[in-house]
């Protein structure tokens, strides 16, 4: 995988504040977008704008069939068909669709539980959380062991007839562990429970198949692979979406629309009401096809190598604490950590402001877990294909000079 | 306690600049919560305070450790001091509407004192005498009708 050549194609990698050059490690946040992504986007704006499904005309067609092939690209990518695929603004929203679709179906009863883990991020607890309070419903955590991994031991004593979803992170946002998803959702499956997967963070660093893993829902946004904000996408296995009441209700979900009843369109698109995030999801299409040639084992391996190097560096600095599970093969690319007696909003805005260095800080939407390592909140850095170990070189030094300097 | 002195600060500079007009709002903001008694939920001190400081942590890290630290106190003292300009200021705008200069008891030290706004440091008018600048107070004119032995400071007037 040539690095250098990938960051060319990145413009917003030459950027430089203070003539200091711009190092993005804020990549679980939000990952930066090729010039590929880029000018499809605005291929559609300035050649074929048009809305789709709704035209004769030839730009509607060309606009829905971009359109289109994006959902069987993503399909193709994580190996699911295309009308598995449903194109929404991102996996927050993905999780709402489910969640209103199985209330709707009703397919809870007081006091069925729903298992997730002490990891996950809001968007895989809060909408569980509006079921516990209507429909009845119990939210059990399964706990993380020391090393930040999942206690496997707990999830089993946890599962039982009572469990009817079990739905977990692939990979965690804030301390990275790598779940065994296979595993979990085999456990899931033989309790007779439902299985959903929060791949937000897996689907943009690695290979991932809905078939081998067994999930019945899947969900991921797309700006996290490139692709621009405001798409997003869930996988659901055909049967299941087919069974799912709609989320939201429109032109576009429906076949046919009498005065007092209607009937609902094919899948995809009856889980896809009005007009689209045509350029995003157009967008989406070309991310997948960007990240397809690199190939995700390169962009996995690669990944690795500069987690390893960052996990040294920066657990070298006296005065930071890590927490990540330590082992590039069980997390992901993202060094969680803190620093003694400088808080982590502060330590963020140092390293922008002396060293033009981006990283996260704060809860990372993941408050229950965070909260309970470090109240005031932790400092995450994140990498993607585009970061080199020069870059993390930078980052750690400077880190190092911030401790020293402000703790 | 900053957000008080960056509001008028960054107010005066956001009327040229937009990046600092974002920050005024949030200095804004941050007040108008002080005001009404709750958090400056914006994070807008923390990252003043971090944006001073941290400019100087490869160049000065000791005045930057400084600013760090002692952030609290000096936004303090930075506060104090601007109400006491700004209480000056008002008193010195009262007496200049209603007495003509700003400064009572030293009207030449007052540029906008009448019949003073030409000119308020000493002025060599057209000669070469050699008496000693230094003598004149500020606002006296320093002048000479040509001669040598005429040489001296004045009391002020117009040299309109
Ligand atoms: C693990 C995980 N799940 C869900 C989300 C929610 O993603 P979005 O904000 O795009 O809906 C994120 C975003 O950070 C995430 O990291």
């Amino acid at each position: 995988m040539n690095v250098e050549k990938i960051r060319k194609d990145f413009p917003i990698l030459k950027r430089k504040d203070d003539g200091k050059q711009l190092i993005y490690f804020d990549n679980a946040a939000t990952s930066l977008k090729p010039e590929a992504v880029l000018d499809e986007v605005v291929d559609y704006y300035s050649r074929y704008t048009a809305n789709i499904h709704r035209g004769v005309h030839k730009l509607s067609q060309e606009a829905s069939e971009k359109y289109e092939m994006a959902h069987r690209k993503v399909a193709k990518f994580i190996n699911a068909k295309h009308d598995e695929i449903i194109f929404t603004r991102n996996a927050t929203e993905s999780f709402n669709l489910l969640m209103y679709g199985l209330y709707n179906q009703k397919y809870f009863s007081e006091g069925d539980e729903i298992i997730i883990s002490a990891m996950e991020h809001h968007a895989n607890i809060v909408p569980w959380q509006f079921l516990e309070k209507n429909a009845g419903v119990k939210l059990v955590y399964a706990e993380l062991n020391e090393d930040f991994t999942l206690n496997m031991d707990d999830y089993r004593e946890k599962i039982s007839p009572k469990t009817k979803l079990v739905s977990m992170t692939h990979i965690s946002n804030t301390v990275a562990t790598i779940t065994p998803i296979k595993e979990i959702g085999k456990i899931a499956k033989d309790a007779g429970a439902l299985f959903a997967v929060d791949a937000a963070q897996s689907i943009p660093h690695m290979k991932l198949d809905v078939k081998d893993i067994n999930a019945d829902f899947l969900a991921f946004s797309g700006h996290k692979m490139l692709a621009p904000t405001g798409i997003g996408g869930l996988f659901g296995k055909k049967e299941l979406l087919e069974r799912l009441p709609p989320f939201m209700f429109g032109g576009d979900m429906i076949l046919s629309v009498e005065r007092h009843s209607s009937e609902w369109n094919d899948l995809p698109h009856k889980f896809e009401a009005g007009t689209p995030h045509i350029a995003g999801g157009i967008g989406l299409g070309a991310a997948v096809d960007y990240l397809s040639k690199i190939g995700m084992d390169e962009i996995r391996s690669h990944e690795k190598e500069i987690l390893e190097y960052a996990l040294d560096r920066v657990n070298g600095i006296e005065g930071i604490t890590v927490y990540n599970p330590m082992d590039a093969e069980k997390q992901g690319g993202i060094v969680l950590f803190s620093a003694k007696e400088i808080e982590a909003h502060d330590l963020a805005l140092a390293l922008d402001e002396s060293a033009n260095v981006a990283i996260r800080s704060g809860m990372h939407c993941a408050e229950p877990l965070v909260s309970s390592l470090n109240p005031k909140g932790l400092d995450r850095a994140s990498f993607y294909l585009y970061n080199t170990k020069e870059e993390v070189d930078v980052f750690a030094e400077q880190l190092e000079k911030i401790v020293k300097t402000l703790g | 306690m900053i957000c008080l002195v960056a509001l008028v600060v960054l107010g005066i500079l956001g009327i040229f600049s937009a990046s600092h007009r974002a920050l005024a709002r949030e200095a804004f903001d941050c007040v108008f919560r002080r005001l009404t008694l709750r958090k400056c939920t914006t994070g807008f001190d923390k990252k003043m305070r971090m944006k001073i400081s941290g400019k100087f942590i490869n160049t000065n890290p000791k005045l930057s450790r400084f600013l760090y630290k002692y952030f609290e106190i000096i936004s303090w003292a930075f506060t104090i001091l601007m109400f006491a300009s700004l209480i000056y200021s008002a008193a010195a705008l009262y007496n200049l509407y209603v007495y003509g200069t700003c400064d009572l008891d030293n009207p030449q030290n007052c540029v906008f004192t009448e019949g003073q706004m030409v000119e308020n440091k000493p002025v060599v008018l057209d000669c070469s005498c050699t008496f000693p600048i230094d003598e004149c107070t500020q606002s006296q004119i320093y002048s000479c009708s040509g001669s040598e032995d005429l040489c001296d400071c004045l009391e002020p007037h117009c040299t309109g």
